[in-house]
């Protein structure tokens, strides 16, 4: 009987407890991910290419060498970040959807301080530029938090909609306000001061300080989740609000907060993908990133060290399908499909049901 | 005498409070560009005032409704179906390339009903037969249609480029379609806009005068008491959800269409279909208050390109911004009385 209740308290959203095995948070997603890169192997038969082909391409593409890895490693960074914040507002049961609008808010601060202003000293232009990035991004996610508790309107569909704000918000400002001087047609922010760029973290390679930074945060989100009040409230939110409230728990304020956390981490890959790289501002110059990392986070079923490796498969198909699609002559778009099948797969297996036929397998098993 | 608070909760005054606030906002927008704003007020009033926009207006918000009225029946029966922008995406690739190739736009609209239908399959056994969070297996299904529609453009139609596909014609009525602004307003449009007018009274007298929609709602209402007068609930939300996908992935088919030029492009459904969700809430969970909501997205829509054509002096990045901030103001001012089915995106356990 206090089964039965205890499994009504805890609303089959988060894919929390796996087989009680200290390697399932890890194991599901790989299992997941082998499942998907079969089924793709499958869909590439069907269409008459060979998978060992392709997939080796893949590999060469995503990990093949130094540069290359070093190159997946820097795309891992923005969905390492966006993942780790989207991972923690979901836990706090704030569905928060819009990282995309977020980032890009991010990358507009972090260009409009580090693009100008070059009497600032240089490290100190950069800090200040980051924060810049860290602010926006969570000012930016507090309006759909904000909106959510003073008129209730749904989260989900107003991150959305700022999300395409964003995007045209930033368009506006690279053909208009921050448009580089001179006659040329291309929409196009002014450059970054040259100091404010993130240092390399090795000479002639893609990698740099981002990456700490990005490691940096998984690290403070682990810590926050499983080892300080504040991650414990935000658990028990997620889980349960009117518990959370009877227990003391200001819901509200917890939402909130996990809804600016996850917009300044957010913000911050924004400041990575212009501070790190790019140098400039570029109209949908990270289309995808945000949305890419819901689906980072859910497969990494929202805990943080597995945020990381998720990002960095992610990232791994991404650069590799260039080079798939270069020898083995195959659509880039094919390794998204094997991305989306992943997830599917590690949802169906942490799901309430499965975990009910596994727990009931378990405990026959112990009788036995 | 009305106080004020009583005065403000008028679904009349606030419609208009809405409507002030949008004009209020496109002025605000207008004045960054630094043109005089009366003169612009003057031309947004007169583009406000000709048929071809309400034409526009009714054409843009076609899809959205018929996406709506698909996430209704979904949601009614208590399974939240934020999936629908997969559905029409999907649908409208589906659209796009049955009427390609079989030359006829029903076939396109039959092709896209049964792809939105799997697609709700799929939505129904992750969240009824999975218990998957609602909302969780919507993300990942929207991420799926991206790819698989993108993937699959890409290989039909590498080679071949763009493409128009056969589309339904424009219908012409004796003497209506000819009448002095309505006629242009109302009565030139294709088949597809006048059935999807239609789905409306069909669909409120379903959910509201027959026996299975009162099941329908029973379901999402409260599950366990349906349950107990002997309703299989898992049944009627499959049913459910599957109807939702079909009619959703039919608003795929009216977006090819209202592309105006019968084709398709990647992401051709850009969030709309988490528009036609919100539509649903803010119009109060029935069918008539979703389809209100779907035009005053087809309003701003239709604002937002004519006033691009008119050669207003603003940049067209932020008249593309219009309708997404006018949904935005809308769910501000709608969301807080509104009230959907109790159960909603709770998934049904019998053993409980």
């Amino acid at each position: 009987m206090s089964e039965d209740t205890n499994e009504k308290l805890v609303p089959p959203v988060k894919p929390k407890a796996r087989f009680n095995l200290p390697l399932a948070s890890i194991g599901l997603p790989l299992l997941s991910i082998v499942i998907a890169i079969l089924i793709g192997a499958v869909i590439m038969v069907l269409m008459g290419y060979d998978p060992i082909n392709a997939y080796s391409a893949l590999w060469q593409g995503s990990f093949g060498n130094l540069v290359q890895s070093s190159e997946t490693i820097k795309t891992a960074v923005p969905l390492l970040l966006c993942g780790l914040g989207i991972a923690f507002a979901f836990q706090s049961g704030a569905f928060n959807i819009g990282a995309v609008g977020q980032m890009y808010a991010g990358a507009l601060a972090a260009i409009i301080v580090a693009g100008q202003f070059p009497q600032i000293p240089g490290p100190l232009h950069m800090i200040l530029a980051t924060l810049a990035a860290f602010v926006a991004g969570g000012l930016w996610a507090l309006v759909p938090a904000l909106l959510k508790i003073y008129s209730g309107s749904n989260e989900i569909i107003s991150t959305i909609l700022l999300n395409y704000i964003g995007i045209y918000l930033v368009d506006y400002m690279v053909s208009g306000p921050i448009k580089i001087g001179g006659h040329s047609d291309a929409p196009t922010s002014f450059p970054v001061v040259a100091d404010t760029m993130y240092p390399k973290l090795i000479p002639h390679t893609a990698l740099h300080i981002g990456l700490v930074i990005a490691l940096t945060a998984m690290v403070i989100v682990f810590f926050i989740m499983h080892y300080t009040t504040a991650g414990q409230k935000v658990r028990i939110v997620g889980l349960n609000r009117v518990a959370a409230s009877h227990a003391g728990i200001r819901a509200n304020q917890v939402f909130l907060l996990a809804f600016f956390f996850s917009g300044t981490l957010a913000g911050l890959a924004g400041a990575c993908e212009i501070l790190g790289y790019q140098t400039r501002l570029i109209s949908g110059f990270a289309p995808t990133t945000g949305y890419d990392a819901i689906a980072v986070a859910l497969l990494a079923g929202f805990e943080p060290f597995v945020v990381g490796l998720s990002a960095l498969f992610f990232a791994g198909l991404q650069t590799g399908a260039v080079a798939m699609e270069a020898i083995a002559k195959l659509p880039a778009q094919l390794v998204d499909l094997v991305r989306v099948l992943a997830i599917l797969a590690v949802l169906a297996a942490s799901s309430p049901r499965i975990l009910e036929i596994a727990r009931r397998l378990q405990g026959e098993d112990r009788k036995w | 005498m009305v106080n004020i608070s009583q005065f403000l909760r008028r679904s009349g005054t606030r419609n208009a409070i809405i409507i002030i606030l949008a004009i209020l906002i496109i002025g605000v927008i207008l004045q960054v560009a630094n043109e005089s704003t009366r003169t612009i007020l003057d031309g947004i009033l007169s583009i406000l005032l000709t048929p071809e926009f309400v034409k526009a207006a009714l054409i843009a918000a076609t899809p959205l409704l018929l996406a709506a009225l698909g996430g209704l029946i979904s949601e009614l029966s208590g399974v939240l179906n934020m999936a629908l922008e997969s559905m029409m995406l999907i649908g409208a690739f589906v659209a796009y390339t049955a009427a390609d190739h079989g030359g006829n736009p029903w076939a396109g609209l039959l092709a896209a009903a049964i792809a939105g239908m799997l697609i709700g399959l799929v939505h129904a056994i992750f969240t009824i037969y999975l218990r998957c969070s609602q909302v969780v297996v919507a993300v990942a299904l929207n991420l799926f249609a991206l790819a698989s529609t993108a993937l699959s453009f890409r290989i039909l139609y590498i080679q071949t480029g763009f493409v128009s596909a056969p589309g339904f014609e424009a219908l012409r009525f004796p003497v209506l379609s000819d009448l002095p602004y309505f006629g242009i307003a109302f009565f030139q449009h294709n088949i597809l806009i006048y059935l999807s007018l239609l789905l409306i009274p069909v669909m409120w007298f379903v959910l509201y005068k027959t026996s299975w929609g009162l099941t329908l709602r029973s379901v999402g209402e409260h599950p366990m008491a349906a349950s107990t007068v002997g309703i299989n609930v898992t049944r009627v939300r499959y049913i459910a959800v599957l109807l939702s996908g079909a009619i959703a992935g039919m608003s795929g088919s009216a977006l090819v269409s209202a592309s105006g030029i019968n084709a398709f492009q990647e992401n051709l459904s850009a969030g709309r279909g988490f528009i036609a969700f919100a539509a649903v809430i803010f119009g109060r969970y029935n069918p008539i208050g979703a389809f209100l909501g779907t035009i005053l997205f087809g309003l701003g829509d239709a604002l937002q390109i004519r006033l691009q054509a008119y050669g207003v002096d603003v940049p067209y990045q932020l008249l593309l911004m219009l309708p997404y901030v006018i949904t935005m103001i809308a769910l501000i001012f709608f969301m807080r009385n509104a009230r959907g089915p109790a159960a909603s995106g709770t998934p049904f356990n019998e053993e409980e």
